[in-house]
């Protein structure tokens, strides 16, 4: 397994393709939210640029056709409320692919089942039961996603946690993206994420924020949080990366690839800011594109389609019109215009052929098994009739009758023996543990202890021990309370 | 991982340390006796939770748990030592009928009328009660005690055998005692009139203070004199318990 990604073909040839794919994403979130009537379009479109040039510049080891890979990078959308940017580029994705496959027959274009992918036709179903979820969730056709998110910052402790997973199994070149705003920085756990990643030493894990200014209410977020992202994050111990064109394609790329590709031998964690407008080219902006679509059909929102129509000589059905009032016609005319959104393949055989090799290429680029992997995880030592074996639980880890004793002491010396015995029959643990500073005080320290002869695996360090299990967190209970999933 | 996920993946255990009001001496801002019931709030199924009094359980009752496909088990840990019981000598099931969820710490005696079935749960408040069964066969107050540890390892267990612990009749004539909030006992909470009688940390609808763990449970009324108390109440009560219960 190597550390380095896949290589961009020249950013001159491939800015253009990125800005058609962008402009079919930002047809398709509008024309989803215009159909639904919820959702988030602001946070949504500002985020496009981001997106693109995560999973296309190759950044991001991925592939689209199986999410589930093992050793692909993971993504997690932390600011999960603009989960219809995410759905859009997939459905753009996925009909390149379909397209290509369709036109070749060529297996290495072939989609999994209809269960597993995110088609263009799936976007008429945003927000309905059984239809696409309005928050990220990590199921279905929708397991790029590695948690399930929407609540402000709460899906950045997950990404440390998977990261953690990722580096303590040996597969530190598996890199977690997590994507957040501004605004998802400012609860707590974000404080807790960023000290818990520098001192766990993830230098595989990457926040990506979109620098927009805004959330929900009527103020900018600057005006009652200072500084920047680098003042937010270098003074945690991480690298900090970012373009105030979080909008354009040179900066957004450089950034990236500078965040990857840059030598980090303490092994911290990174991030990239992008400087972005919230609600570009939605015609309304900042907080108040943040949580509502255009009326449906109303002026303003049309006026978000013709740019569009006159660059690539589309038309789409009802323009400037109010449009139906029945649902199922409302539905049929979405679908009538979403298609008419890949009249953009139609018209350009090269920009499916790029769309779909350079999926397939940063698929392929996807390691099937590292090495260095310690963890054998053929065996579950869930399974061992030891671990459920009541009776069989040997006579130390019980006190004699007079004795006193507290039951976290019971506890103790539970942990330490099942996480010995795990070690002795599997050379692994069963358990890592953490704690907020009280890892002795509430005796969770026993799954680091000694067993008998058993050496324990001990506290965790990121250079000495990265084999213990006991992690050292600090004051981080609400970020352990993720990092735990 | 996630609410309803494809991928399902090992155990969390959730430790509740230093829980109830036996972390009293670091006073308020450091025991809950209303904020461990948090751990109840997920779906049937989905979670696992275990209150083992002393340190002897704790073993068999996460076993017991780890071999259920449970993937989220909550561990409610007590600060201070307590004297490990000589079950045998008193007559109490073994700590490894813990794994069970529930079990008795005394049945009914024969030869004397049933008078109501009480759960038990809590470090100090089993504690106590233990302390008391001499002064309840003294005062022949029949009552059948169940060390209620986990409701869910319990509703896991052979219809016979919850039966032969806590049978329907047992449900409609119970009470409770715990070192936590009555709102923390609901699945122990056999009929409506099972609060009125129970006896736990907040008896008057408040939060605890802090000081000595004596002091504590003393402010709590779930020191013995007030457990002894509040056990001749509900067995005095018990016809007129019965009598409501049948009006309501």
């Amino acid at each position: 397994m190597t550390n380095k990604t896949s290589k961009l073909q020249s950013t001159a040839d491939v800015f253009p393709k990125w800005e058609k794919i962008k402009d079919m994403t930002d047809q398709l979130i509008d024309m989803m939210l215009n159909l639904r009537q919820s959702g988030h379009p602001g946070g949504s479109r500002s985020k496009v640029h981001m997106l693109v040039a995560l999973f296309l510049g190759g950044a991001m080891r991925w592939d689209v056709r199986n999410p589930q890979k093992r050793f692909g990078d993971k993504f997690i959308l932390s600011a999960g409320h603009v989960v219809p940017g995410m759905y859009a580029l997939l459905a753009v994705f996925n009909e390149a692919l379909r397209r290509k496959y369709a036109e070749t027959g060529d297996e290495r274009y072939k989609l999994a089942g209809e269960d597993r992918v995110l088609t263009w036709e799936d976007l008429l179903t945003l927000r309905n039961k059984g239809g696409l979820p309005g928050h990220a969730e990590m199921a279905g056709k929708t397991n790029i996603f590695k948690a399930n998110t929407g609540p402000s910052g709460h899906g950045m402790p997950v990404a440390v946690g998977e990261a953690m997973a990722l580096k303590y199994a040996g597969a530190g070149d598996v890199r977690v993206f997590a994507v957040e705003g501004e605004g998802g920085l400012t609860p707590g756990a974000t404080h807790e994420s960023l000290n818990s990643a520098y001192g766990l030493g993830l230098g595989n894990l990457h926040f990506l924020v979109d620098w927009n200014d805004f959330g929900i209410d009527n103020r900018p977020f600057s005006s009652v949080v200072y500084g920047t992202p680098k003042d937010w994050f270098a003074p945690h111990g991480w690298r900090v990366y970012g373009t105030e064109e979080g909008s354009e394609w040179a900066g957004t790329h450089s950034a990236l690839t500078e965040m990857i590709s840059d030598e980090n031998p303490e092994g911290t964690p990174a991030m990239a800011w992008f400087k972005t407008r919230k609600g570009r080219g939605y015609g309304v902006y900042d907080n108040k594109s943040h949580g509502a679509a255009h009326k449906f059909n109303s002026a303003p929102y049309w006026e978000t389609k013709k740019e569009f129509m006159d660059k690539y000589s589309i038309r789409f059905e009802g323009y400037n019109e109010d449009g139906p009032v029945d649902k199922a016609a409302r539905t049929e005319q979405a679908r009538v215009n979403m298609d008419r959104v890949f009249q953009v393949f139609d018209q350009d055989a090269e920009l499916v052929n790029y769309l779909a090799d350079r999926l397939v290429e940063l698929g392929a680029a996807v390691p099937e098994d590292d090495e260095r992997v310690w963890i054998d995880t053929s065996k579950n030592p869930l399974d061992d009739s030891v671990l459920t074996d009541i009776q069989g639980l040997p006579d130390e880890l019980f006190a004699k009758p007079g004795e006193v004793a507290p039951n976290r002491g019971g506890f103790s010396k539970y942990a330490a023996w099942l996480n010995g015995y795990v070690k002795q029959n599997y050379g692994r643990p069963l358990f890592l543990a953490m704690s907020a500073d009280l890892a002795d005080s509430t005796n969770i320290s026993g799954f680091g202890k000694p067993s008998g002869e058993i050496e324990g695996y001990g506290f965790y360090d990121r250079d000495k021990n990265t084999k213990g299990v006991m992690l050292p967190q600090a004051f981080t209970e609400f970020a352990n309370a993720g990092i735990c999933t | 991982m996630a609410q309803d996920a494809d991928v399902k993946l090992g155990k969390v255990l959730w430790v509740a340390g230093h829980s109830g009001p036996e972390t009293a001496e670091d006073s308020r801002t450091h025991f809950g006796i209303y904020s461990p019931a948090v751990t109840q709030l997920f779906p049937k199924g989905k979670v696992i939770n275990l209150y083992p009094w002393e340190h002897n359980e704790v073993a068999p009752m996460i076993t017991a748990a780890m071999a259920t496909d449970v993937a989220l088990i909550a561990l409610h840990l007590t600060r201070p030592g307590v004297v490990i019981p000589d079950r045998k000598k008193l007559g109490m099931a073994s700590h490894f009928e813990a794994a069970k969820g529930a079990y008795l710490i005394r049945d009914y005696k024969s030869g004397l009328p049933k008078m109501g079935t009480i759960f038990v749960q809590g470090t100090a408040t089993t504690a106590n009660v233990i302390n008391l069964l001499p002064e309840l066969d003294k005062r022949d107050l029949n009552v059948k005690l169940v060390a209620a540890v986990s409701p869910q390892l319990f509703a896991m267990q052979s219809e016979a055998y919850q039966q032969e612990t806590v049978s329907d009749a047992d449900w409609l004539d119970s009470t409770f005692i715990t070192n936590a909030s009555a709102v923390a006992m609901q699945d122990w909470t056999g009929n409506r009139l099972s609060v009125e009688y129970s006896m736990t940390a907040d008896w008057d609808d408040n939060w605890r203070s802090g000081g000595s763990l004596d002091e504590v449970l003393e402010e709590a009324h779930l020191s013995e004199r007030w457990l002894l108390e509040g056990i001749e109440r509900f067995v005095n009560d018990r016809e007129s318990r019965i009598n409501r219960q049948k009006i309501i």
